[in-house]
C-alpha cells in the first residue's frame, strides 16, 4: 500500500453525491485523506448496507490515524509477521515478560506492537514512545523491520 | 498371567536372602506371597536369580548422543533395550536431562524397548544464579525445584557444574563460587529433594563440602586420579553421602565428558548451556590413576552407600559391566589389569545384587524395585550362575542371562529373546499440590514457553509417580 | 457457539515450530490468531502460503482412478492403495516432512514391511550434511545457546525471512539472550547467497556467490583461516576476507543452512566443505551448525531414520540389509519403482521434471490435505486432516528438540497417522 489514494476511498463512498456532508463524494474522499472529516460524517455509511465499506474505510484510515500520534506508517500489506518489530520494541519488552527472549506476547499482555492474524497492529499507539514526548526518540522498529513495512513520517 | 518360579537361590539384600532356595509367585506383574496354580512354572534350580538390574547412571539418551549413531558409533534404542535385557537389567536412569531437552530425552527414553526409565534433571544454575548467593532465599528455590523436578517428570536433581561462571567479563558479578553453591545446596531440606546428584570432577574434590553426606557423588571413577581425592571420598562415604563407581574398561572407545576430561580425538561438541560444551570423543584411556584408584574403591567396602556405575559410555560402555563384575567378582580375572595391587576382596553374588539392585533403587527412590519381596515389580533376572561356575566363566554368564521377566512377562527365556514388546513405565518424582507458577522464573530465558515445558504423555511411557 | 482460546499452540509450517501461538476459534473455524507470522497463518487458514486471502483447494473426498478421478468410500480407497502396494516389487515412500513423528514412524514400517524404499523430502542434503557430520565433526547447540550465545549469525544458502519467517527475532539475531542482553546489537550477522534480497538490509556483511559454487567460498575460507593463499578465488575476495577476519574474532558463532547449497547438483560438496569450514573454525572459537529445515517436521523424520536404522539416509529395504545409500538420494533411481506412497508433498511441483516424468508412469498412492499439480497423476488419492491444526502430532524442532502439536479444530477427515496404520494393518 503506497500514499493512499483519493480514489481508492472513494471507492467505497456511495457516489450519490448528496452533499449531505457538505462535499461531494469525492471531496469528502479528499478531506477523509486530510482527516478533515471522519467516515461516519458521511451519513449513509452508518447504514447497514455499507457496514463492510465503512469498516474498509476505516481499516484503510485506520494507520494513518495512528500515525498522527506515533509518526509510524505501517504498510500491512508488506509486513510478513516476522515479529521482529514485536521483539526488539522496548515499550514491548517492558509491558510483557515474554517479549524479551524473542517469544510473541502472552494473550493478554497489553502490549504497543503485536502479530495478529499474520500481520503487524499498532495495538496501543499512545504508549509508543513516539507519542510521548517526554521520553527519548525511538525508531526501532521502522528501522530494523526486514520488508519497510514500519516507516516513519 | 500367574507365573512360579521354582528352586532357584536368590539373592536380595534387603529380605537378607543370601543364595537362600525360595520359590517366587508372580501375579498381575508383582511378586505376591504365594498362589495355588501357576499357568507357568519356570524350572531355576541352580541358577540365581536377582531383581531386575537398575543402571543409575547411564547416557543412554542425552540430547547429541543420536547424532553419533550414524556412523555406528554407538547403539540404536532397540540395541540398548536388548543388550541390557540379556544382561539382567530392567531400568536405566538416564543423568543428563536439562530443562530444554526434557521432552527429548523422554522421547528418546521411551523409544527404548523393555526398560523402565528415568531421567535426572541437571539444573542451569543460572536461571537461579541471583538466589543461590544467599540462604535466605533457600526457601524459594526449594519450593521450585520440585515443581521442575515434576514438570520435566524427572526423577531427581543433579547439579552437573556447581558452580555459575561466565565467559564474558562483564558478567563477572553474576557468577558464583562453589562453595557458595555447595552451602547453599547443602542446607536443602531432605524432604523437598531426597538426595541431590553430584556430578563429581576433580575440581569438586578442591572444595570443601561442609555437609557431604546429604549428596550423591556420581561416576566418583571419574576424578580420583589420587590417594588424596581418594580419601576424601572415604571420608564422604563416612559422612553419609552416597556414590556410584563410574568404573573402567580400559578398552573403551567412546567417551561423552566435559572438555577437561576429555580423551583422545574430539569429533563432537554440544552447548548444553553451561559453562563447558560436552564433548564427544575417540580414543582410550591412558596413563591415568583413576581406573586403579576407582577399582580400589569398589574393593575396599561394599556397603550400602555405593552403587554400581561406568558413566556409560564414558569410562566404560554398559556392554562391558559382565566383565567388570567378572573382576570384581574374582581376583584372578582382574589380576593383569594393573601394574599395580589391588585389594584381594572378592565381589559375592549378594554383594553383586546389592551394588546394581538394591542401593540404585534407594538412590533413585524406587520403593518397589531391586528386591524380590511381596509387593515389589515383577522385574527378575534369572543368571546360570552357581558355585560351580569357574570365574572365566562369570562374564559370559552375566551377559547371557537365562531368564528375564520385565512386569510379569517373559522376555527372555531360555537364553532366548522372546519378547520385547512388554510395558514400560517413565518413573518420575511428582509433588503435592503441583502449582508451577513459582517455578515461571526458570524459563525467563527459554524460547518455549512455560506450558510447553511440561512434558506431556506423548513423550514418555507408561508414567508412574514416586 | 462459543469462542475457544488455545494458548501457546505449536504453529506446524517450518522447521521453527513457535510454540506462543494463541488461537481463537469460533464455530470450528479460527476467527484471530495472535503472534504467528504470515506464513503460518496461511498454515491456520487453509490458504496458499503468504496470500492468506486465496484459499487451497481441498481435497474433500477419498477417489480412486477409473479413467478419471472419482470419489469412492475410504474403505474402497484403502483397498486399492494396499492392492497397488502390495502388487509391487520396489514401492517408493516418500514425503512425509509435513507430518507428525508417529505417522512418519508408520511409514518407515510399511516402507520395510513392502521392502520398499523411503526416502523424505529433501534429503539430497541433508543426507549429505549426516554423513559430513559422521565423517568430520559435529557442533550442534539447541536454539536456546545460540540465542543466548552467539555473536555472529550466519545465514548460508537460505533466506529466512521468506522459509522461517520468525527465526530472525525468536531464535537468532534479534531476541535478547542470558549473555546477549541487547540483542541484536550484540550481534553480527552475514548472509551468503545467490542475490541480494531483504537479508542484505539487515546483515554487516552479504556475500553474492554464484550459484551452486559456495564450496569454492568455503575453500577459500578456510586457506584465509589456515593463512594461505586464496588469491586464485575469482569472486568477492575482500568480502570474503572481512568475514574471515570476523568469524575469528567473535566468542560463539552459528552457522544456518538452508537449501541454497544443493544447487546444480553440489549438495555433497558444498556441505562437506561447510562441515570441514565450521572444524577449523572450532579450533579457533566456538562455532555450531544448524540446518534451516522448511518443513516442520524434516528433524522429525531425520531422528526416526537415526532411531531405528542408525542412519540418516533415506533407506532401502530391498536388499537383504538396509542399504545406506549414503549421501545420494534414492530417486536417482526412479526408473526402478513401481509404485509411490506419497506422503504430504507435491513432486510435481517440488521435483525436477525429469524426475517427475518417470513417477508419471507409475502408480501412485497420494495422502495430502489439498489439490496440488500432483491429485490428477494419482490413482488412489486420500484426503486427510492437517497435522498440528486438526489432528495432533510430535513434531521436532530445526534443532532436534520435539514439541507437542495441538489440535484446535475438529475435521471430518481422519489424520494421515491414522490412514497410514489402516494401511499398514492391511499389508499383515
Ligand atoms: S454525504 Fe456521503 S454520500 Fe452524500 S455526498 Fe457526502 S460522501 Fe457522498
Ligand atoms: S517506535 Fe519504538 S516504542 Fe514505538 S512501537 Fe516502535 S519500537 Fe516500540
Ligand atoms: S512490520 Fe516488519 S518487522 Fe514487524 S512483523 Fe512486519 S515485517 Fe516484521
Ligand atoms: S516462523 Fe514458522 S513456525 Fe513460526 S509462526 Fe512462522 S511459519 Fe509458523
Amino acid at each position: 500500500m503506497a500514499k493512499l489514494s483519493m480514489y481508492q476511498l472513494y471507492h467505497y463512498l456511495p457516489k450519490t453525491d448528496c452533499e449531505k456532508c457538505g462535499f461531494s463524494c469525492m471531496g469528502f474522499a479528499n478531506r477523509l485523506i486530510s482527516r478533515d472529516v471522519r467516515p461516519e460524517d458521511c451519513p449513509f455509511l452508518l447504514e447497514p448496507e455499507y457496514s463492510e465499506s465503512l469498516t474498509e474505510l476505516n481499516r484503510l484510515l485506520g494507520p494513518e490515524v495512528e500515525k498522527e500520534i506515533t509518526g509510524l506508517i505501517i504498510d500491512q500489506e508488506k509486513c510478513n509477521g516476522c515479529g521482529i518489530c514485536v521483539t526488539v520494541c522496548e515499550v514491548n519488552m517492558e509491558k510483557s515478560q515474554e517479549v524479551g527472549a524473542g517469544r510473541g506476547p502472552g494473550f493478554s499482555d497489553e502490549v504497543v506492537l503485536r502479530i495478529d492474524n499474520g500481520k503487524i497492529k499498532l495495538v496501543d499507539p499512545q504508549s509508543c514512545r513516539r507519542a510521548n514526548p517526554s521520553s527519548h526518540i525511538c525508531r526501532a522498529c521502522a528501522e530494523l523491520c526486514p520488508t519497510k513495512a514500519i516507516s516513519l513520517v | 498371567m500367574k507365573i512360579k518360579i521354582e528352586g532357584g537361590r536368590l539373592y536380595d539384600l534387603r529380605n537378607n536372602l543370601d543364595g537362600e532356595e525360595r520359590d517366587i509367585f508372580i501375579e498381575d506383574g508383582i511378586i505376591v506371597e504365594g498362589f495355588s496354580s501357576a499357568d507357568r512354572t519356570i524350572d531355576a534350580s541352580g541358577k540365581a536369580i536377582m531383581a531386575g538390574g537398575i543402571d543409575v547412571h547411564s547416557h543412554i539418551a542425552t540430547y547429541g548422543l543420536n547424532l553419533i549413531r550414524g556412523t555406528n558409533r554407538f547403539y540404536s534404542p532397540s540395541e540398548i533395550g536388548h543388550i541390557y535385557a540379556k544382561m539382567g537389567y530392567t531400568h536405566v536412569n538416564e543423568p543428563f536431562m536439562t530443562q530444554v531437552t526434557a521432552n527429548y530425552v523422554h522421547h528418546e527414553l521411551s523409544s527404548i524397548p523393555i526398560l523402565d526409565t528415568s531421567a535426572f534433571l541437571v539444573l542451569n544454575l543460572r536461571d537461579v544464579e541471583g538466589k543461590i548467593k544467599s540462604a535466605k532465599h533457600l526457601e524459594e528455590v526449594e519450593k521450585i525445584i520440585p515443581i521442575i523436578i515434576a514438570g520435566t517428570k524427572a526423577i531427581g536433581l543433579k547439579i552437573y557444574e556447581p558452580f555459575v561462571k561466565y565467559a564474558e567479563r562483564k558478567y563477572i558479578l553474576r557468577n558464583v563460587t562453589a562453595k557458595k553453591v555447595l552451602s547453599f545446596f547443602s542446607g536443602m531440606s531432605r524432604e523437598s529433594i531426597p538426595r541431590i546428584i553430584m556430578h563429581t570432577s576433580p575440581e569438586l574434590f578442591g572444595e570443601e563440602i561442609e555437609n557431604p553426606g546429604g549428596f550423591h557423588f556420581s561416576h566418583v571413577g571419574s576424578a580420583i586420579g589420587n590417594e588424596e581425592a581418594y580419601q576424601k571420598v572415604l571420608s564422604y562415604l563416612n559422612a553419609g553421602a552416597t556414590i556410584d563407581l563410574g568404573l573402567f574398561d580400559l578398552e573403551q572407545n567412546l567417551r561423552i565428558s566435559n572438555p577437561k576430561q576429555t580423551v583422545g580425538e574430539v569429533f563432537g561438541r554440544v552447548d548444553m548451556g553451561l559453562s563447558e560444551d560436552i564433548v564427544f570423543s575417540k580414543g582410550k584411556v591412558s596413563g591415568s590413576e583413576a581406573p586403579f584408584f576407582a577399582f580400589k574403591l569398589a574393593l575396599s567396602q561394599p556397603s550400602n552407600h555405593i552403587s554400581f556405575s561406568t558413566d556409560s559410555p564414558a569410562n566404560a560402555s554398559f556392554e562391558a559391566y559382565p566383565k567388570i563384575f567378572s573382576w570384581l567378582m574374582k581376583a584372578e580375572n582382574r589380576a593383569n589389569l594393573f601394574d599395580k595391587e589391588l585389594p584381594e576382596f572378592e565381589y559375592s553374588l549378594l554383594d553383586i545384587a546389592r551394588i546394581t539392585r538394591h542401593n540404585p533403587a534407594y538412590i533413585l527412590g524406587l520403593k518397589n524395585k531391586g528386591h524380590l519381596g511381596a509387593g515389589a515389580e515383577a522385574d527378575i533376572a534369572i543368571y546360570d550362575i552357581n558355585e560351580e561356575t569357574k570365574p572365566s566363566e562369570l562374564e559370559a554368564r552375566f551377559k547371557d542371562c537365562a531368564y528375564l521377566i520385565k512386569s510379569g512377562s517373559i522376555v527372555v527365556e531360555d537364553h532366548q529373546m522372546v519378547n520385547d514388546q512388554v510395558e514400560k513405565k517413565t518413573y518420575y518424582r511428582g509433588v503435592e499440590p503441583l502449582d508451577y507458577e513459582p517455578a515461571k522464573i526458570m524459563t525467563s530465558y527459554s524460547t518455549f514457553r512455560f506450558e510447553n515445558f511440561i512434558v506431556d504423555e506423548v513423550f514418555t511411557a507408561e508414567e508412574v509417580k514416586i | 457457539m462459543s469462542e475457544i482460546l488455545y494458548e501457546s499452540v505449536v504453529c506446524p509450517s517450518c522447521g521453527c515450530l513457535c510454540d506462543d501461538i494463541d488461537v481463537v476459534v469460533e464455530e470450528n473455524r479460527v476467527k484471530s490468531i495472535r503472534n504467528v507470522c504470515e506464513w503460518g497463518i496461511s498454515k491456520f487458514l487453509f490458504t496458499k502460503k503468504f496470500t492468506p486471502n486465496v484459499k487451497r483447494g481441498r481435497v474433500e473426498k477419498p477417489m480412486i482412478r477409473e479413467k478419471t478421478l472419482v470419489e469412492t468410500d475410504y474403505e474402497a480407497a484403502i483397498s486399492r492403495a494396499v492392492d497397488i502396494l502390495k502388487g509391487s516389487k520396489k514401492p517408493l515412500i516418500y514425503g512425509l516432512t509435513n507430518s507428525g513423528y508417529n505417522a512418519q514412524k508408520i511409514a518407515l514400517s510399511i516402507a520395510r514391511r513392502l521392502k520398499g524404499l523411503f526416502e523424505p523430502r529433501g534429503a539430497a542434503l541433508l543426507s549429505s550434511y549426516y554423513a559430513a557430520m559422521g565423517d568430520s565433526n559435529f557442533y550442534v547447540a539447541p536454539l536456546e545457546e545460540i540465542r543466548n550465545n552467539a555473536d555472529l549469525i550466519i545465514y548460508w544458502g537460505c533466506n529466512p525471512i521468506h522459509s522461517t519467517p520468525r527465526h530472525l527475532a525468536r531464535y537468532s539475531v534479534y531476541p535478547r539472550g542470558r549473555c546477549k542482553e541487547r540483542g541484536s546489537q550484540d550481534r553480527v550477522v552475514f548472509t551468503v547467497d545467490v542475490a541480494e534480497n531483504e537479508m542484505g538490509k539487515l546483515s554487516r556483511r552479504f556475500l553474492q556467490v554464484e550459484r551452486g559454487t559456495d564450496f569454492l567460498v568455503m575453500e577459500t575460507m578456510m586457506k584465509l583461516l589456515r593463512e594461505e593463499n586464496a588469491e586464485d578465488y575469482k569472486g568477492d575476495i575482500a568480502t570474503i576476507e572481512n568475514m574471515v577476519r570476523q568469524m575469528t574474532k567473535v566468542s560463539y558463532g552459528a552457522i544456518f543452512f538452508g537449501m541454497g547449497l544443493s544447487a546444480k547438483d553440489n549438495a555433497a560438496k558444498n556441505i562437506e566443505n561447510l562441515m570441514a569450514l565450521v572444524k577449523e573454525l572450532n579450533r579457533k572459537t566456538r562455532f555450531v551448525i544448524l540446518p534451516l529445515y522448511d518443513d516442520f517436521n524434516t528433524s522429525g523424520v531425520i531422528q526416526l531414520l537415526i532411531r531405528e536404522l542408525k542412519s540418516p539416509m533415506p533407506a532401502d529395504f530391498s536388499g537383504d540389509h538396509v542399504a545406506k545409500n549414503s549421501k545420494y538420494s534414492l530417486l536417482e533411481n526412479l526408473h526402478e519403482i513401481d509404485a509411490a506412497l506419497v506422503v504430504g508433498d507435491d513432486p510435481f511441483w517440488s521435483l525436477p521434471s525429469e524426475k517427475s516424468d518417470l513417477l508419471k508412469k507409475i502408480p501412485m498412492v497420494l495422502i495430502d490435505p489439498y489439490w496440488t499439480r500432483t491429485t490428477n497423476k494419482a490413482q488412489v488419492v486420500f484426503p486427510t486432516a492437517v497435522t498440528g491444526i486438526e489432528a495432533e502430532g510430535i513434531a521436532y524442532r530445526m534443532d532436534g528438540l520435539p514439541l507437542k502439536l495441538k489440535k484446535v479444530l475438529e475435521s471430518e477427515y481422519p489424520s494421515d497417522e491414522s490412514i497410514l496404520g489402516d494401511i499398514y494393518q492391511r499389508l499383515q
